[in-house]
């Protein structure tokens, strides 16, 4: 915490004191009939809004979240000590909202724009309600732009395009969180602002993730929003959608946003807490009827803008957990259904050491091959199809030791492949290294290489690139396209350095 | 309140029955809890509810009441003169209004409030009820409705404390 001594404190409050000018309230009030479990019950202010902000007697805000005949249903935004039948309850006649701005960059701040990292105040721009309406169809474009994740894997197999949806499903442990903050860490430069929103985690594995993100200078752009475990489940309810609505204000000045949800299951669960105790009727799974509603009006925001609106976008990477890889459940079906394609990890994957554990067959990107880049679409053309021969002839040759020698050659090319796409946490590669590992590996230039030795044998012929030949890195980045003769300086590039190599 | 209460209390008006003879049923249903379960009680026949509503009653509202009981409906007694005096109130230009405070106001002060509650609710005649409420430790708190006018020292302070610890 910053430094403030004791005199300072009475001076300002002083200071506050004495500028303090009362004015005489004229509020619309009512009065807590039975309060628990984070929701509290009104009776009186018969013309609260749906949503609309109320204050209780303490200071404490609530949420306008149910209205009956009789009595309203108000979620608590903290701990509902000091409520108790009889409160007074205030209208304040606004929506709940959040305040925004560019000050929020670097900072961790709660679900209401609170900042929590003890580096004191934020000065906020304005302030945004939290639920808002997503952009219509003619205030949208379609997605032509790449959000590089900078992971093999992901980049060549399921592009994501700015603007997009794209969700990381998976079991507990199979690093999912960990996609999504390489992500951010490879923004680094792009022009994209980043918003981690983390709904109801532990807060040592959110301050894991900010110290990742520090170490590797990404905080500089990131804003991370939180509503820990602890925190009630009203508070993990809102924090998805204050987060989007700090992304709105950046994307409709015109700028790039990625936003990260981790993770949605447990936001549907804080939500189905919420209805339980608002006495909503329980459906499947115990879900309330509108459970789609809640992620499909957060995800329908984001969006990729038309140049009339400055042509800003967010890019949502949602992220589900399942149950022991049961995709079928309530939430992920929906969550998949909504988002415009999803990365599947799988846990036998994960612990084959197959890291990034991404399930090639179940994955898909729906939207993200428009926003591809020419270079990458063109080296990264067979290599899906490569895989599933390879995992094809696998399970097929798993027990005959006489192989032929094309089978064998073709095995030994998708081994190959498998060991390309494994990838170390933290360590995003570029377009261009991607795209010169794509060409070498499907030109056949790794094929002498043992399998183990491959990820190694990689980074020493990318350095080689970045030393002997940096103009072919430059030419890809610059044109964003490979032609034959780049293709043939690539595969030349990786012919001298078979020779020279050590692996 | 229920439709079925309001809709009992609009009749119970339109009847055109006294104040004096509805504000002494109320009182005599609060004040003799036997008589309203008697009117409630489904086993007690019909004939003998007649009979204590000719032998309580005033005799205006005996047929209302009569009615209210043949068709079930005395349970929510109190609830329909609750809603016979929002709804007389209403259509008579009247407004209730509480003042609660801590040294009684003056007859000018009173007459002020009165003034600008008629001006800010457009009606012909305000009805103040004052309470003490030696809590608010100084100045005046005025409730109309749901609407308050807080004017006491607890709330200022209460105001200027949210203030400080920007809640």
């Amino acid at each position: 915490m910053s430094s403030i001594n004791s005199e300072e404190i009475i001076s300002i409050l002083k200071e506050e004191i004495e500028n303090y000018d009362a004015i005489a309230r004229d509020q619309e009030t009512g009065t807590v009939i039975y309060v628990g479990d984070g929701i509290a019950n009104v009776y009186g202010i018969d013309h609260a809004m749906y949503g609309e902000i109320v204050t209780f007697e303490n200071g404490l805000k609530g949420m306008v979240q149910d209205i009956r005949r009789n009595q309203i249903g108000v979620i608590l935004f903290g701990k509902d000590t000091g409520i108790k039948e009889g409160t007074k309850v205030a209208r304040t006649g606004k929506k709940a909202g959040v305040p925004v701005g560019e000050k929020f960059i670097g900072r961790v701040v709660n679900a209401l724009g609170e900042p929590i990292d003890g580096k004191g105040p934020v000065e906020a721009d304005g302030y945004r309600p939290i639920e808002q309406e997503a952009p219509g169809i003619v205030d949208r474009k379609s997605v032509d732009t790449p959000m590089e994740t900078g992971i093999l894997a992901i980049d060549s197999m399921f592009p994501i395009g700015r603007g997009q949806r794209e969700l990381i499903i998976g079991d507990r442990q199979t690093g999912k969180t960990s996609i999504a903050t390489d992500t951010i860490i490879n923004q680094r430069g792009k022009d994209v602002i980043c918003i981690y929103v983390a709904i109801g985690q532990k807060a040592s594995t959110i301050a894991q993730v900010v110290s990742s993100l520090e170490k590797h200078g990404a905080m500089e752009y990131s804003i991370v929003m939180a509503a820990t475990a602890s925190d009630c489940a009203p508070l993990q309810y809102i924090v998805p959608y204050a987060g989007t609505s700090l992304a709105e204000h950046f994307m409709y000045q015109g700028k790039d946003v990625l936003i990260v949800y981790d993770d949605l299951s447990k936001h549907a669960v804080a939500y189905r807490a919420l209805s339980l105790l608002l006495e909503r009727s329980p459906g499947r799974e115990a879900y309330p009827g509108d459970v789609f509603y809640l992620h499909s009006r957060l995800l329908e925001r984001s969006s990729h803008l038309s140049d009339a609106l400055g042509g800003g976008s967010i890019t949502a990477l949602p992220v589900i957990e399942t149950q022991a890889g049961d995709v079928s459940a309530y939430i992920p079906t929906n969550v998949i259904s909504i988002t415009d394609g999803q990365i599947f990890l799988e846990s036998d994957l994960f612990n084959s050491g197959m890291r990034p554990a991404v399930n090639v067959g179940l994955s898909v990107s729906r939207v993200g091959g428009a926003a591809q880049t020419k270079a990458m679409k063109k080296a990264a053309g067979s290599i899906r199809i490569d895989l599933a021969q390879y995992r094809e002839m696998e399970v097929f040759t798993q027990f005959s030791s006489d192989l032929d020698d094309a089978t064998k050659e073709q095995l030994q090319y998708g081994k190959g492949l498998m060991e390309l796409l494994k990838q170390p946490l933290c360590h995003p590669l570029d377009m261009h290294q991607q795209v010169i590992t794509l060409v070498a590996a499907t030109h056949k230039k790794l094929m002498h290489v043992e399998p183990r030795k491959m990820k190694a044998y990689q980074m020493e012929l990318l350095e080689f690139f970045e030393r002997n030949h940096p103009e072919i890195g430059q030419e890809i980045q610059e044109k964003k396209a490979l032609d034959d003769e780049l293709i043939g300086k690539i595969v030349s590039a990786a012919e001298e350095f078979k020779d020279k190599s050590r692996c | 309140m229920t439709q079925t209460s309001i809709s009992y209390a609009v009749v119970l008006y339109q009847l055109k029955i006294s104040r004096e003879a509805v504000d002494r049923t109320r009182q005599i249903l609060e004040e003799v809890p036997q008589v309203q379960k008697a009117l409630e009680n489904p086993t007690v026949s019909m004939e003998t509810k007649y009979r204590l509503v000719e032998r309580i009653f005033p005799k205006e509202i005996q047929n209302f009441l009569k009615n209210m009981c043949g068709h079930h409906q005395a349970a929510n007694a109190q609830e329909i003169f609750q809603a016979y005096q929002e709804y007389a109130d209403r259509q008579e230009n009247l407004l209730r209004a509480t003042l609660c405070y801590v040294t009684p106001p003056r007859e000018d002060q009173m007459e002020n409030i009165r003034r600008f509650l008629r001006k800010k609710y457009h009606c012909r005649e305000v009805k103040l009820h004052l309470l003490e409420c030696p809590d608010l430790i100084g100045g005046f708190l005025l409730k109309v409705g749901n609407r308050e006018y807080d004017w006491s020292l607890k709330g200022r302070l209460q105001q200027l404390e949210h203030k400080i610890i920007r809640r």
